[in-house]
């Protein structure tokens, strides 16, 4: 089974199994989802084959999430560890987010003392949400993470929702906020966080950081109609999850509006019925 | 004796309507089970095995991680109310202990754990509904279950037992079968063809060994066969639906009302 | 002598323990069972009992009610690899090297004779079976009876239990790299000739023991 150049054609995806040889080791490299065994590229997961100049990967169809530098993340601390939290984000090894990687009270940029590392669980305790970003790995392939950013930190005022992260693809901006007053933190590797709008202003402070507001558990008011937008939001994912049905802000936007103009109330979207009629008039609207 | 079972009578058939060579039908689903990444539930006749795989994931226990790979822990459980007669059997069972280790050991060399060290894969096994051919049931289940996890594999493992009954080989026996005649189990990788697993409890004869042997390597292709097929299908369907929502996304595109603000 | 279970009022019981404690190797630890002595305990059950090497029908007594129990208990002493082929070759000289009490049943009455008023007799055996084991590497062809080193780097290891007659009991190979067909049944023809060998080692020590006794007793 060779490989033509124009095997490649857009929009012609080949499908492939583990053990199922793809090409032969001369002419095309191996990457992620292949090995080589008497010079042959077989593949070893169950997905898409695609190819960049030689090299040949293959997209397994849903795993866990495989981290890269710069990527949008939300986790959660499972563990306060000396100097560092560990922290789950869906991936084979839970994160690192170091001490030195976030931002502590009192001036963006200072040392961290030992006063801090003693008051580590007063910025982050065990079921904590955050977002944060991938840093860097280390030797073993773990990642670490970094909140150093105004946009990064603790969550609150919301939902979470995981979804396989095949799903989430790389977008321009992974803070999508949504008119219905909800604001959506799509992380790459699959955990979303829904949560009321927060304006732009408030968020970012007179000074540019109030550590109170950053590293607080509390939840803001939220009133009725933007706590029925959350959920409603939370569920219209879960059931494009179950369709799998990649996230987009547009996707997103016109399941949001389908869902107003069924007026059904915010659990009935969780009806297999009501599902394959929000599946089904998304795919009309995308043939017009 | 009238009221023996026979095993094959004259006209070549088995106790339950089978041929010599017949396997029963193969039933696989690969539908997502809860939080797990992967699951897969097979049944070869009456026996049915569901196996879910969490992982890689980080180790609960820090002392059982590998510093160059993954750890494959598999547990398995076995519902009281697979067997006719119903009994509670502990988790600490030494059958139920041996037959996980036999898991883990056939998923060893198949899994390339190299790729994730420190991480743990977790593989529960969980039987059904048991008439015989356990063993293969639970490793095919599992070989399915770490695919739909996205685990990678070096190929399948497609395992089938054989026995003999005077000097007929039979496969994918059934419970009475397996009281009554010599059998094996056998576990192919059909691309290389190599065998992964080869357990034998009962005495047969060496050469009648050799018969049985090659006649299970042969199987364990035709239920690659039916495997793959069924991998396949649930990766045609989920592919399809990504692309159907991506192509949604490329029309809605002119004319976008959604407010996407780069808030820095 | 006890009363047999209802489910086999024919046959008698063989129960089989095997202790592996720290002084064996250090790599044991007391306490819970691990995973190999899981497999051991496994393994000598398999060879010794469910491969009908002792003919259980003959070691009843008076049916459903008194039946003969042999406990089998084999300590490991020092594992220098390799010890599941020696705890079943232990094992299944022992059985053959037992002698059991004669008993006399008239009606419902069951004596017991004293080893010092008749001389006891040997279990009837149907078979002897030797556990052979075969470690795997790489790149190196296999090996037979891997000593600790070996089985500790070798990438797989296949267990065979056969008798002299070429009837194979039990085949073992859990996991490991994985063999070509051809190489499995290879194994099969080497074991067949090692089975033999064993045999007529195991028989030429019993015979000689045996000599010695005779004349203790005279």
């Amino acid at each position: 089974m060779d490989l033509d150049e124009d095997d490649f054609d857009e929009g012609v995806q080949r499908i492939t199994g583990p053990g199922e040889s793809i090409t032969s080791s001369h002419a095309f490299m191996r990457g992620h989802g292949t090995y080589v065994d008497s010079e042959e590229v077989i593949a070893s997961v169950s997905g898409t084959v695609e190819r960049v100049n030689k090299l040949i990967t293959v997209r397994a169809v849903r795993s866990r999430y495989n981290p890269e530098v710069g990527d949008l993340v939300v986790g959660r601390i499972t563990e306060v560890q000396p100097r560092r939290w560990k922290v789950d984000a869906n991936s084979r090894q839970d994160a690192v987010l170091m001490l030195s990687s976030v931002n502590l009270p009192g001036g963006v940029q200072r040392r961290k003392l030992e006063s801090d590392e003693l008051q580590m669980r007063t910025f982050f305790e065990e079921g904590d949400l955050l977002v944060a970003e991938v840093q860097a790995f280390f030797s073993d392939g773990a990642m670490s993470l970094h909140t150093r950013s105004l946009r990064y930190g603790k969550l609150r005022n919301g939902q979470l929702v995981t979804v396989p992260p095949i799903l989430i693809r790389r977008l321009k901006s992974h803070f999508v906020s949504l008119p219905c007053g909800v604001d959506l933190i799509l992380g790459l590797n699959g955990y979303i966080w829904v949560s009321k709008h927060v304006k732009q202003h408030e968020q970012e402070g007179e000074e540019g950081f109030d550590a109170e507001a950053v590293y607080s558990n509390r939840n803001d008011d939220i009133d009725d109609a933007t706590r029925a937008a959350i959920s409603r939001v939370g569920n219209i994912i879960k059931l494009l999850a179950s369709h799998f049905i990649p996230l987009t802000d547009a996707v997103l936007l016109e399941a949001y509006e389908w869902a107003i103009e069924q007026e059904g109330s915010v659990k009935d979207l969780l009806l297999d019925e009501v599902g394959e009629n929000l599946v089904s008039s998304l795919g009309s609207g995308m043939r017009q | 004796m009238s009221s023996r079972i026979e095993i094959l009578n004259d006209g070549g058939f088995r106790s339950d309507g089978r041929k010599q060579y017949e396997l029963r039908d193969v039933l696989i689903d690969l539908s997502q089970q809860g939080t797990a990444d992967g699951s897969a539930q097979i049944s070869h006749g009456l026996t049915q095995v569901l196996v879910t795989v969490f992982g890689p994931r980080e180790a609960k226990m820090r002392s059982h991680t590998l510093h160059d790979r993954a750890v494959l822990n598999v547990e398995m459980s076995v519902a009281p109310f697979s067997t006719g007669e119903r009994r509670k059997r502990s988790k600490a069972d030494r059958r139920i202990l041996e037959m996980a280790s036999m898991i883990a050991s056939t998923f060893e060399p198949v899994v390339q754990t190299t790729l994730y060290p420190r991480s743990q894969i977790d593989i529960y096994v969980h039987v059904l509904q048991q008439d015989g051919s356990l063993l293969p049931a639970c490793i095919n289940a599992t070989t399915l279950a770490l695919i739909t996890a996205g685990v990678p594999l070096h190929d399948f493992v497609c395992a089938v037992t054989g026995g003999v009954h005077s000097t007929s080989p039979l496969l994918d026996l059934t419970t009475v079968e397996e009281n009554d005649i010599p059998h094996m189990t056998v576990a192919v990788m059909p691309r290389t063809q190599k065998v992964t697993l080869v357990t034998m409890e009962t005495r047969l004869h060496v050469e009648r060994f050799r018969e049985l042997f090659e006649l299970a390597c042969e199987a364990g292709q035709t239920i690659h066969k039916e495997m793959k097929l069924a991998v396949k299908d649930r990766t045609v369907v989920l592919v399809g639906a990504m692309d159907a929502g991506l192509k949604g996304v490329a029309v809605d595109d002119r004319d976008r009302d959604v407010v996407m603000e780069d808030r820095i | 002598m006890v009363k047999p279970p209802s489910e086999r009022p024919l046959e008698g019981i063989i129960s089989i323990h095997s202790e592996l404690s720290p002084m064996a190797s250090n790599e044991y630890e007391p306490g819970r069972p691990t995973e190999e002595e899981v497999t051991l305990t496994r393994m000598l059950d398999k060879v010794l009992r469910r491969s009908d090497a002792v003919d259980k029908e003959s070691l009843c007594v008076l049916a459903g009610q008194r039946v003969w129990h042999i406990r089998l208990t084999i300590h490991v002493l020092s594992d220098a690899g390799n010890m599941v082929d020696c705890a079943c070759l232990a094992g299944i000289v022992a059985l053959k090297h037992f002698r059991r009490p004669e008993v006399e049943v008239e009606g419902d009455e069951v004596t017991i004779h004293h080893p010092s008023e008749r001389a006891p007799v040997p279990l009837s055996m149907h078979h002897t079976p030797f556990c052979l084991t075969f470690a795997f590497f790489q790149d190196t062809p296999p090996l037979l009876d891997p000593s600790r080193l070996e089985q500790t780097l070798s990438a797989g290891l296949l267990s065979v239990a056969l008798n002299a007659q070429k009837e194979l009991c039990v085949v073992q190979k859990a996991g490991g790299v994985p063999l070509a067909a051809e190489e499995v049944l290879g194994i099969m023809d080497i074991a067949v000739v090692k089975a033999r060998e064993l045999d007529k080692l195991v028989e030429a020590c019993l015979l000689e023991d045996w000599k010695g006794r005779v004349v203790e007793i005279r």
